[in-house]
């Protein structure tokens, strides 16, 4: 997660929000002030960033 | 990776995620034409994609953690040995660890106890420190509704548990249940355990986590608390609470826990009426006050902070709205209480409701003040009488049009007032239990100068203040007796009984004119003072303890005890004497030196035949101070203004032995407040130039020099006309016009300016006829208006004059005599 905020600040407070918070997306769009169509697109790449870092180690440099 | 690299992959992905898979390949190549590199980086990640299962951060947190925590491997422990006892059985699985029936193995009793063995939640030695923390305050705990905490420690392998009182019974929703209680036999039960939280409370413990389950009631029918002040030992009172775990216990109970923990806002007694009042809701209908949950925890923690409960009339009312989650007919409800729906809901209908309601209320400050005044109301529904609850309507409505308004009617201020006095004492009396007396300087000075000073320039507060100083006295003596062996605790409250006096009655401040509540609020604080100094190495706790001593003696003297007010003085300039000795350039003991001396000036030698000499000497001793003072912040108006009161006064002793040395201070000091009046617009420091120049005409007029007098005279009555346009109802502003014409005749008369000085008669008196009808109690309008006779009482001047007098001489007594 610290990598993600340093990578991109926002994705890292929706990740928050989503996964710890347990908002769902139109509350996290609602949150953030984003628009809904956003929120799921960064929380879709959020997620598949963050998996590909779990279980790979960080991405090609 | 940086970021602006991943912002482009970030990009290129999420439109290639929105592509049907089967297109994904030919929008790579478009969009990564000539950077291979950005292509390999979105295949790989879509490749994750692919990968990725459904519940991959799906799932939040909260409910992984909780069922983690559920889930935990622990071995039950029955037949080991825990500390000095031995488990015999396993009895409940929660969701910090189990709880065993054992006993003392050491002991030959064998008292049964219960251990509970804490599993889950923080660090073992964090737990350990609070239980060493909380364990005095638990153990004091004797009541016979409570269970008690007997001990606690850690095993060998570092795991904590807690020994309590063995309880055996049922909770009390069962218990009520299996006997078919009747809805008063219930509110009956409930209220043995409102008295027992009402016990905790008076000695600021705060359960924290009522619960039906922590309430069983023996087969007797006693009810007894388990758990009382665990979750703070605990860490679970979900205050403050961020760690993924213990989100995950406040999940796992959250139906009782009120908004303000759940949002984990500070948790005060208001949190247990809460709890209570969702036990009641529960004891009375058989459903939640948040039936409609979706089993969602952070939905229903949600609905606790967002939706106002149904009427538990209603509750009992409704076919479940559930069918699925909620089998439960109102049938089954009603005959577990012995009664048909329709006469449960007359039963709930009304009182109950609103009894119920109000302690289950959003805001903390709107539920019952009290514990006890639940337990008061529902006692009083049981004698069918009426309850203090009302519906959340009219009173509500009523102060909030009032705090919208305040600047409007009196009487609206008024109500407004006596709002915001109950609210905040509310406050610090919840905040009094929670934060176990800390911050009580914190509180007092919110209570006393916050709320006190913003209302107490507002015509018609004093009743307000009252009751808020009354309010503040009653918190003060309880924390008084907690205070005993507590230093820190007991400067706090030393400070907060010197501020309570100095509004009850000190006539230096705006004060309520309790002249006599003030002196005892600073005996009581030098008492305190004493018992610091005795046990405290500190020399900030001894100056404080002269300055105590200081204001008692002069309280002593302005409510008329001379003498007592010496021999307290003495040991003020005794204890400030020894420490300028030990530190003579420390400013704060030199200032108090300072104002010692200058009390002990007002305060005079009774029977002492120097007495003047010694007053003067005081004086010079203050004055000394005073100038070292002024000659470091030369244009600080407060410091200006102390050293010419003191002036004034030195000079005014000085006058009874040598009137010319005299009357050299008083231009001095004239010519100090002069300057502050150029450095300050306030009207104070012009009237004070006003009465320098007075002072100094009636100097001169007892030296004989009259015409002197009549001219200074005259230059005050300037001054206070200037002052009486600032202001022109302030009847204070407008007695000193008066003494000013009044004084100024009297000079003019003796000067033989006899027509003007009728003249300054008259419109002296014409100011004081309307004062004296509206305050005719008032002695000193009249005597000043026998001073205005004076100069008229034997006859001066011309024959033509002679009519004049007489006029003026008759309108002085008329009015100088009560009707």
């Amino acid at each position: 997660m610290k990598r993600l905020a340093l990578l991109d600040a926002r994705q890292c407070q929706i990740v928050e929000l989503r996964f710890f918070g347990g908002l769902s997306i139109e509350e996290t769009a609602v949150a953030m002030d984003i628009s809904q169509a956003t929120a799921k697109r960064e929380w879709a790449t959020a997620r598949v960033w963050l998996h590909r870092t779990l279980t790979n180690g960080a991405l090609a440099p | 990776m940086t970021p602006e690299r991943w912002q482009q992959i970030k990009t290129v992905l999420a439109e290639a995620l929105e592509e049907l898979p089967a297109h994904r390949s030919a929008y790579l190549s478009r969009c990564c034409a000539g950077d291979e590199d950005l292509r390999r980086e979105v295949e790989l990640c879509l490749e994750h994609e692919r990968g990725l299962n459904s519940c991959f951060l799906n799932e939040t947190a909260l409910s992984r953690a909780a069922s983690k925590a559920l889930t935990a491997g622990s071995v039950p422990w029955v037949g080991r040995r825990v500390g000095a006892y031995q488990t015999i059985e396993l009895v409940g699985v929660g969701g910090m660890g189990e709880v065993y029936r054992g006993f003392r193995a050491d002991d030959q009793y064998r008292k049964e106890v219960a251990l509970k063995v804490v599993r889950a939640g923080q660090d073992s030695s964090v737990i350990l420190a609070r239980f060493r923390n909380e364990r005095q305050i638990l153990a004091s705990l004797e009541h016979p509704n409570i269970a008690r905490l007997l001990d606690g420690g850690t095993t060998e392998e570092g795991t904590p548990y807690l020994v309590m009182e063995l309880i055996e019974g049922q909770s009390i929703g069962q218990y009520c249940d299996s006997r078919k209680l009747s809805i008063s036999d219930r509110l009956a039960l409930f209220a043995q355990v409102c008295a027992a939280v009402q016990y905790a409370h008076q000695r600021l413990i705060i359960h924290r986590d009522i619960k039906p389950s922590n309430i069983l009631v023996t087969p007797e029918g006693v009810p007894k608390l388990l758990d009382f002040g665990i979750a703070k030992v605990l860490g679970t009172d979900l205050q403050s609470q961020s760690t993924e775990t213990l989100t995950a216990f406040r999940a796992l109970t959250p139906g009782y826990a009120s908004p303000e923990q759940i949002r984990g806002e500070p948790v005060t007694t208001a949190s247990d009426v809460y709890s209570l009042g969702v036990v009641l809701y529960e004891l009375v209908t058989g459903r939640s006050p948040y039936a409609a949950t979706t089993g969602v925890p952070q939905e229903l923690l949600r609905l606790i902070c967002e939706l106002e409960p149904g009427k538990p009339s209603a509750a009992a009312d409704e076919r479940s709205r559930d069918p699925n989650a909620d089998q439960v007919t109102i049938e089954k409800i009603s005959a577990a209480r012995s009664t048909s729906p329709l006469k449960l809901r007359k039963r709930l209908k009304g009182d109950l409701d609103n009894i119920i309601l109000m302690a289950l209320r959003k805001e903390p400050s709107r539920r019952y003040a009290s514990v006890e005044q639940f337990a008061e109301d529902i006692r009083r529904n049981l004698a069918t009488l009426p309850v203090v609850a009302q519906k959340d309507t009219a009173r509500y409505r009523l102060s909030k049009f009032v705090a919208r308004h305040r600047a409007g009617v009196s009487a609206a201020v008024m109500v407004a007032l006596a709002l915001v006095a109950g609210l905040v004492i509310t406050m610090w009396e919840a905040k009094l239990a929670n934060r176990r007396l800390n911050d009580v300087r914190g509180l007092t000075n919110s209570l006393i100068f916050d709320v006190h000073d913003s209302i107490k320039d507002l015509p018609g507060s004093t009743p307000a203040r009252k009751i808020i100083v009354d309010r503040a006295l009653q918190y003060l003596n309880v924390l008084e007796q907690e205070s005993s062996g507590d230093i820190r605790l007991q400067r706090e409250l030393a400070t907060a009984f010197e501020k309570l006096g100095s509004v009850q009655g000190d006539y230096l401040e705006n004060n309520l004119g309790d002249a006599k509540g003030t002196l005892a609020s600073y005996q009581r604080a030098l008492e305190l003072r004493k018992q610091i100094d005795s046990r405290s190495r500190d020399w900030n706790d001894r100056l404080a303890l002269a300055t105590t001593y200081r204001l008692v003696a002069h309280q002593q003297w302005a409510n008329g005890d001379t003498a007592g007010a010496r021999e307290t003085i003495t040991h003020a300039i005794q204890l400030a004497g020894d420490l300028k000795k030990q530190d003579s350039s420390n400013m704060k003991i030199v200032y108090e030196l300072g104002f010692d001396d200058e009390v002990s000036g007002a305060i005079g030698y009774p029977g002492d035949p120097q007495e003047r000499q010694k007053r003067a000497e005081d004086y010079r001793r203050a004055l000394a101070i005073d100038e070292l003072f002024v000659g470091q912040q030369p244009d600080d108006i407060h410091t200006l203004y102390g050293y010419t009161v003191d002036l004034s006064e030195f000079a005014k002793v000085q006058e009874t032995f040598d009137p010319q040395a005299a009357l050299v201070n008083y231009m001095k000091a004239l010519a100090i407040d002069l300057r502050v009046a150029t450095l300050s617009n306030e009207p104070r420091y012009r009237r004070s130039v006003g009465i320098d120049y007075l002072t100094i005409s009636s100097v001169y007029d007892d030296l004989g020099e009259y015409g002197h007098a009549a001219e200074n005279s005259k230059k005050d009555l300037e001054i206070q006309m200037d002052v009486v346009r600032t202001d022109p109802k302030n009847v204070m502003f407008q007695r000193s016009l008066a003494i000013a014409y009044v004084n100024t005749a009297g000079a003019d008369s003796r000067a033989g300016n006899i027509s003007e000085a009728l003249d300054y008669s008259n419109k002296g008196l014409e100011i004081m006829r309307p004062l004296i009808s509206a305050a005719p109690e008032q002695g000193d309008q009249r005597s000043l208006c026998r001073y205005a006779c004076s100069p008229w009482n034997r006859p001066v001047g011309r024959k033509t004059e002679r009519g004049g007098h007489k006029r003026v001489r008759k309108r002085a007594l008329d009015l100088s005599v009560p009707v």
